[in-house]
């Protein structure tokens, strides 16, 4: 090795980064050649001078840290702040990744208040008996809805308090005895949809033999019983059944249930569960699906922000991304629209207004007139916000 | 997953910390918040904007935590974030002009540039008391010496001293090739030589 090799591996050898053979012919080099020899020595007494002890720093600087990461961690990190983390993460960050990374935050952020001491069962449990009261028009017209009404009140506040998310006290959760044969003789029951357990389950069945029966059905003939019950529009029954299966199930029960209480009780009821199956089986269809249905419904609640959030995170994802920018454009349409539909609402009365000076008996006609029209153009807006997908 | 050393690494706790588990993370800021805030701290020399800016960096650490890809290491990416604020921070206070904080004499308001603050607890505190003096002056020098260093090879130098990063993660921070890395260490160290010469031959001594 000569000096001009030696000035190049000089680094490396300070801080020990080159491979043996190299280092060893370094180390030759030195002992024969006193210029590098002497340069070496001078860097290597500098490097020892320069380094200085570590300070401490302050002791209460990890606490001050601790919660500052609680508050970003509940807190959704807002646009601007996602901008500044890419060029400060530098190559680090890709924008559809961040996108969906941010959307992540915030519905964990969301979800854990939401969820918070209740399992994610029980809601679908609790509501059974509200719904006792008020089915939904579609549910209330199948037979396997009345025979939900024939049921006695839920009950057990224990189970709530489960943690949200891996608790699968299915049958336990749901105490729910079984579909008793109504004095509508077979009714949602006649065309045998649910083969096991119809053939077994009896007026006189207790609940928990009838659960246990549901438990030792095979997953698969579970899985074709839910979803015929959903295809005949027996949503509640089927959501009953898809939250009986384990979220292992590779068939993503977990996205049939929330489809199933989306048109069972609508849309309001059912984010929570897309956004809990979007969260659990990221990076995979059954999460991508989950995403794009949940942005449906948030916008068919009129909630376009968080429709948005969800379908830009979608833009990056190759099998969903023509679906998400053909919904985020009918967003921008509704949005326009209404926006049209308040701009015309003031244009008319602004006119009235206008018109009401010249005589009185219009004005007072006026006046109405305009109040009307601006009625009927919000409940235009709202009834346009509310459509189903 | 079970594993049969004592001490997960850190690419390991990033993923428990992905996957909901928040104790990783605070595992994390103890094993780097001190290198990390002497990094910032050399750099600044004002120890309350040093400390601010440790803590931005683990918060983005915790906004940003689903976007760190495992073919990084995570010092690579924390040191990454951190060495971006600092080049925010100066960039903000040339705009400010403050004098005080750019001056190096003794600064007149209460926010003293750390190079004064001799109470700072360092690793030699409790040695004796020659030494500690001999320490003050030589510390002093280094400082002095570190901020003549142009930015680019004082970032460089700081990475690997104080955050022992390898030349090739520090090149993926900086976005130059690795030889130019190895140069501007080179460079610093040069400079740092020349402002240090006349302590060096007691530097040695002490050793």
């Amino acid at each position: 090795m000569d000096c001009e090799k030696f000035e190049s591996a000089m680094i490396d050898e300070l801080y020990s980064e080159l491979d043996e053979l190299t280092s060893a012919a370094a180390k030759r080099h030195l002992a024969g050649c006193a210029r590098c020899s002497a340069r070496m020595g001078g860097l290597r007494a500098t490097q020892r001078v320069a380094s200085l002890p570590l300070v401490e720093p302050p002791g209460d600087l990890e606490e001050r840290i601790a919660q500052a990461a609680d508050k970003a961690w509940m807190a959704p990190a807002p646009r601007p702040r996602v901008g500044q983390a890419i060029s400060l993460a530098g190559s680090w960050a890709m924008r559809p990744q961040t996108a969906m990374a941010a959307l992540f935050l915030v519905m964990i952020g969301t979800s854990l208040l939401f969820l918070r001491g209740k399992s994610a069962r029980t809601p679908m449990a609790a509501e059974v008996t509200v719904t006792e009261q008020g089915t939904p028009a579609p549910a209330a017209s199948t037979p396997g809805a009345r025979v939900a009404e024939s049921m006695p009140p839920m009950q057990p506040p224990s189970t709530f308090s489960s943690p949200a998310f891996e608790a699968k006290p299915a049958a336990q959760a749901f105490a729910v005895p079984p579909p008793r044969e109504s004095p509508a003789p077979g009714a949602g029951f006649a065309a045998g949809p649910l083969p096991p357990m119809a053939l077994r389950a009896s007026p006189e069945s207790p609940a928990s033999a009838a659960d246990q029966r549901e438990e030792e059905v095979p997953e698969d003939q579970l899985f074709d019983s839910a979803l015929r019950n959903y295809r005949a529009g027996r949503f509640i029954e089927a959501a009953r059944q898809f939250d009986a299966l384990p979220s292992s199930n590779p068939n993503a029960p977990d996205l049939w249930a929330a489809r199933a209480i989306r048109d069972g009780k609508g849309c309001r009821a059912a984010v929570a569960r897309f956004d809990k199956t979007a969260l659990r089986d990221k990076q995979a269809p059954s999460g991508w699906d989950a995403l794009l249905e949940g942005a449906l419904c948030y916008r068919a609640l009129g909630d376009f922000g968080s429709a948005r959030a969800r379908l830009n995170g979608l833009l990056g994802v190759d099998s969903h991304k023509d679906r998400a920018r053909a919904e985020l454009d009918r967003i921008d349409q509704l949005q326009q629209a209404q926006a049209n539909r308040e701009a015309a609402a003031l244009a008319a009365a602004k006119a009235a207004r206008a018109a009401r000076p010249a005589q009185t008996p219009a004005a007072a006609a006026g006046a109405p007139a305009a109040t009307a029209s601006t009625q009927a153009s919000q409940g235009a807006a709202s009834a346009s916000a509310g459509e189903r997908p | 997953m079970s594993s049969l050393r004592s001490d997960p690494t850190d690419e390991e706790l990033m993923v428990r910390f992905q996957r909901g588990d928040r104790p990783a993370f605070a595992v994390l800021v103890r094993r780097h918040k001190t290198r990390l805030y002497n990094f910032v701290l050399r750099q600044l020399r004002h120890g309350p904007s040093a400390e601010e800016i440790v803590q931005d960096t683990f918060v983005r650490v915790v906004q940003n935590a689903a976007d760190f890809r495992h073919a990084s290491r995570f010092s690579t990416w924390l040191y990454a974030i951190a060495r971006n604020l600092c080049v925010d921070h100066a960039r903000k206070r040339a705009l400010r002009r403050h004098p005080s904080l750019d001056d190096p004499g003794p600064a007149p308001n209460g926010d003293a540039p750390e190079r004064m603050d001799l109470s700072e607890r360092t690793a030699d505190a409790g040695a004796n008391v020659e030494r500690n003096v001999v320490s003050s002056q030589i510390r002093e020098r280094v400082l002095e010496a570190l901020h003549k260093l142009p930015d680019d090879q004082r970032e460089v130098f700081l990475m690997r001293q104080v955050g022992s990063l390898s030349f090739k993660d520090i090149a993926e921070i900086v976005s130059v090739p690795e030889n130019t890395v190895k140069s501007r260490m080179r460079y610093a160290l040069e400079h740092l030589q020349a402002e240090l010469s006349d302590f060096e031959e007691y530097a040695r001594a002490l050793r």
